[in-house]
């Protein structure tokens, strides 16, 4: 391993003596203004070493593979440029290096017995002995030795450039994406909202069925779904629970509603899939939890088979929640929207009215963001056809849903979707925390 | 969502008035439908459940109403054709509407529009004409009485046709056949006149009734296998078409006479509508809403109101009423409230138990990834050396992703191999779900929360790994063990089993070379996997 000396670093940042010598001589010079150039006499020897120039009654002129030189980086200057980047180089050209004092080996002790830099070179031209130097060497490396010792006490600290380029740390952290659902989750919570889990692969029945989906509903087609081969059927839940959704769905049975007409099919229903919508989580938690008030939320993971792009992802985080009371109101609804688009950092809000198969009334949500009107996400009340088989008598439930991808990409600022999963090390690495 | 194109010219001479763009576009928004204008043309963004606005007709009707210019249930003047459509037992495609509108002007824009409404309800209503499927001809080219039933074969020349086809050749050959076939079984419903076929629902009609120039009066045939659909559809038709002018005609169809304008009635308690609202709207308020949203409204006793429902309007339940009287007070006009319902907030057990092992993973150095559940069999097996089962999709949309992932590993040890031109060392963790089979489970799956890491850099070896994974066990559970074991993904002599509890939770070890040499790796990567809960 090794590293630059001062010098090095300096010629690695204004190029080798030999090289700001080309650029000095241009055309041609004579060698009195030669004289003038800092490090003339190193300049001049390495430039003439490299067959860059040709000195004739005292006048220097640019060789052609001087000039050639101007363009192409010496062997010298790469490897300074790879001891910089990694500690290593060929051999041959470290021992070159070594021998310009340009690098030196980084396990020295703790004290520099010889650093060969620029500084030394200084002290040797104005004639003092190496011995006395040893007595005024300066500490590079603070050490339990020298704190015990006491030698720090009557020696200098070696000046550390803070412009020199340290070695990068990234140790570990959490990825954006991550960071930014946590706050989301932190604030749902903070509003009294209690998580909800439900599992990846359903049955249609929780994810369209139960939800007032007619079976024959377009976006339960395979345009929308991802089906399995393995395995295709689920098992149903409690009997009551499916003649209910059937009678439902068939005619309306006790809800007031005119159904769907047709025939509702078990089969069907007990299909599984990959959850195209979380709303299959709101569903067993209402079964489980009935008519008890209460306010619910879930963070996770949709899937729906579209083909990969900016905009498109086949899988995709879902934000949406329930609140279930009595006498619950549209009012109600957009009051829970407005502090819902507050939490996430959203002033002015505006609603739209909407169709969802599953709410009625439905709106959508609006939120000013950068002096742009952004769609936030969509909610309605469950419609009576999907509270009243569940088991919800004698309540509302408000229902709401945020396109928490989109909110993500403005707020970090990106505009591919495929970001929010990315595994470039550089990437994460280096962006900085969400705020 | 359903777009149609609209010509804002058409819309205002329709509706009387002449609007500013940008007052339109409210207007529109305000009626649950995004525009954007160009030009002439407006696309508009409809909803599915609003098939009566897939025409510019349609949606002139309801804003006139919005804009309070025409109120109440439009009433459509009906007479009786007398013309008659016998049923033959139609088994394929049961039900069958039809409808006569004379006087009509068949100007540019209205066959525009009713071309555009008719491909509109085919797709949605009609579920891609399966369910309902709409023919319309020359009124006059039609002799009746007309008669339905399933044949096996038949010849005429289609739509657009120059020769007799027969149906199996139509179906073969013609580009409505090919594109509906699979809607047709072995007997062929077929609708006849005196002359001979008038329409082969859902594929083509004959040529010989089609509609021209010169048309004045139209004959609508609607078939299906829905009746509420297949009325549906024709009523929407008749009474879109009959808002340029135009008088609609009942056809006998057996012994039911169609189309059935006929509002549907609903008795309802005022309290109702706005128990759903909280907007403290008075009796009043909402009769003069409904109106304005075109129903017919009269009162009754006892704090009743009496709403009739006009016969092109699909409506399953009172809410979606409720729906249109937010709509008519204007969704901006209402004032949030926020209830009081005080809750405690929490967060999941899972939840908790995976922020708290990120949170210590990251304390140990390792950069968090986040991969897809779906992955490709390839990687969650054949690039690891093991065999496995898992959950496999019936409609991938790429062989990259077309099983659930049932272990980490494999998504760590391809972000390796996107990284390789990255620094190292490099060390990397996921915390997320995996889908094993479980015959046991109601969805035959269960989703689990696993945790893994992998470290790569040039002297990484088994040493290394073990601090890791006993700084992970140390926080994660208190009385692990860890013995010697195999894995196919890892040298053999260099991989521990994590057991807890008696049971083999997870796995750490050396990633065998062979495996390496799977994901085109050069350093080598040590690596743990274990389940969270």
């Amino acid at each position: 391993m090794y590293k630059l000396t001062e010098e090095g670093n300096d010629y690695l940042k204004n190029g080798l003596p030999e090289r700001q010598l080309l650029k000095f001589i241009g055309n041609e010079k004579t060698m009195q203004e030669a004289v003038k150039f800092p490090n003339s006499q190193i300049a001049v020897g390495w430039a003439r070493k490299n067959g860059w120039i040709k000195i004739e009654n005292g006048i220097i002129r640019l060789t052609d593979s001087g000039k050639k030189a101007f363009n192409e980086k010496t062997k010298e200057e790469q490897a300074l440029d790879n001891i910089d980047r990694n500690g290593e180089a060929e051999q041959e050209m470290v021992k070159t290096l070594l021998s310009r004092n340009l690098i030196f080996e980084s396990k020295e002790a703790a004290v520099e017995k010889k650093p060969k830099s620029s500084f030394w070179n200084r002290f040797r031209k104005s004639g003092k002995d190496e011995e006395k130097m040893e007595e005024v060497a300066e500490i590079a490396q603070l050490t339990p030795d020298v704190i015990k010792s006491g030698l720090w006490k009557n020696r200098t600290f070696r000046k550390y450039d803070v412009n020199t380029p340290a070695p990068a740390v990234y140790g570990g952290k959490k990825q954006p994406y991550i960071q930014f659902l946590e706050d989301i989750r932190e604030r749902l919570i903070g509003l009294g909202f209690q998580e909800m889990k439900g599992p990846m692969v359903e049955t249609l029945f929780w994810n369209s069925d139960s939800l007032f989906m007619p079976q024959d509903h377009p976006a339960r087609g395979v345009h929308d779904i991802f089906y399995l081969k393995k395995p295709t059927q689920g098992t149903l839940p409690d009997e009551n629970l499916i003649a209910k959704v059937k009678a439902t769905h068939e005619g309306g049975w006790i809800t007031e509603s005119t159904g769907w007409g047709g025939m509702w099919s078990k089969d069907e229903a007990a299909k599984l899939i990959m959850r195209s919508q979380t709303t299959s989580v709101s569903a067993r938690t209402l079964f489980e939890m009935g008519d008890k008030p209460g306010k619910y939320f879930t963070i996770d993971t949709n899937f729906r088979p579209d083909v990969i792009d900016a905009n498109h992802l086949m899988e995709f985080a879902q934000c949406e929640g329930i609140v279930v009371g009595e006498n619950l109101t549209l009012s109600h609804l957009l009051g829970f929207l407005k502090e819902i688009a507050e939490a996430v950092g959203i002033k002015e809000v505006k609603y739209k009215p909407a169709f969802f198969p599953f709410t009625e009334p439905s709106a959508e949500l609006y939120g000013k963001m950068g002096g742009k009107w952004i769609e936030l996400g969509g909610s309605g009340l469950f419609r009576p056809e999907l509270l009243k088989p569940l088991g919800i008598n004698n309540s509302q439930v408000l229902a709401w849903g945020l396109g928490i991808g989109r909110l993500a990409m403005i707020k970090l600022g990106i505009n591919d979707i495929r970001m929010l999963y990315s595994d470039d090390l550089h990437f994460l690495r280096n962006v900085p925390m969400v705020r | 969502m359903v777009v149609i194109e609209i010509s804002k010219k058409d819309l205002m001479n329709l509706i009387g008035k002449d609007l500013p763009d940008e007052e339109l576009e409210e207007l529109l928004f305000l009626v649950k439908i995004e525009s954007t204008f160009d030009g002439d043309d407006i696309e508009c963004e409809l909803n599915p459940d609003r098939p009566d606005m897939f025409s510019v007709e349609g949606i002139a009707r309801e804003l006139k109403g919005f804009l309070s210019m025409e109120t109440g249930m439009k009433k459509y003047d009906i007479s009786d054709s007398k013309i008659v459509v016998k049923l033959e037992n139609p088994q394929a495609r049961p039900y069958i509407a039809c409808a006569v509108v004379k006087d009509v002007v068949l100007s540019d824009e209205l066959v525009k529009s009713l071309m555009q409404i008719q491909e509109k309800l085919h797709d949605t209503v009609g579920r891609g004409r399966k369910k309902v499927a709409i023919g319309v001809h020359d009124f006059k080219k039609i002799v009746p009485p007309l008669l339905y039933k399933d044949v096996e074969n038949e010849r005429f020349i289609p739509l657009m046709g120059v020769q007799e086809m027969d149906v199996n050749q139509i179906l073969e050959k013609h580009p409505k056949g090919v594109a509906y076939a699979h809607l047709v079984g072995k007997m062929r419903p077929m609708l006849y006149d005196k002359e001979g076929v008038a329409s082969f629902p859902p594929i083509i009609n004959s040529e010989r009734t089609k509609v021209t120039i010169a048309t004045d009066s139209l004959f609508i045939d609607v078939t299906g296998t829905d009746e509420r659909a297949v009325n549906e559809a024709l009523n929407i038709l008749v009474c879109n078409i009959a808002e340029r002018g135009g008088k609609i005609f009942t056809v006998n169809i057996g012994k039911k006479r169609t189309p059935d304008l006929s509002p549907k009635e609903m008795s309802v308690n005022v309290e109702d509508i706005d128990k759903l609202l909280g907007l403290g709207l008075s009796e009043k308020d909402i009769a003069d809403i409904l109106e304005r949203m075109r129903y017919g409204v009269s009162k009754q006793r006892g704090g009743k109101m009496k709403i009739e429902i006009p016969a092109y309007r699909s409506i399953l339940h009172l809410v979606d009423i409720i729906e249109d009287v937010a709509i008519g007070y204007g969704y901006n006009n209402i004032q949030p409230i926020l209830p009081k319902l005080p809750t405690i907030g929490s967060q999941s057990e899972l939840t908790s138990i995976s922020r708290k092992t990120r949170d210590m993973m990251i304390g140990l150095g390792f950069q968090e990834i986040v991969n897809f559940v779906l992955t490709s069999k390839e990687n969650n097996f054949d690039n690891m050396s093991v065999d496995g089962e898992s959950v496999e999709l019936l409609n991938p949309v790429s062989r990259e992703y077309n099983v659930c992932r049932t272990w980490l590993l494999p998504c760590l040890m391809k972000n390796l191999a996107s990284n390789k031109h990255r620094e190292y060392p490099q060390r990397i963790f996921e915390v997320g779900d995996c889908v094993v089979l479980d015959e046991e489970q109601e969805t035959k799956t269960r989703t689990i929360r696993r945790l893994a890491g992998v470290v790569s850099h040039d002297s990484a070896n088994l040493t290394e790994m073990k601090s890791l994974v006993e700084a992970v066990l140390r926080n994660l559970c208190s009385n692990y063990e860890i013995r010697d074991g195999r894995h196919p993904s890892f040298i053999d002599s260099r991989v521990g089993e994590i057991i807890f509890d008696g049971k083999q939770i997870g796995f750490f070890g050396e990633v065998n070379p062979n495996v390496l040499e799977n994901w085109k790796l050069e350093k080598p990567v040590i690596g743990f996997e274990m389940e969270l809960v």
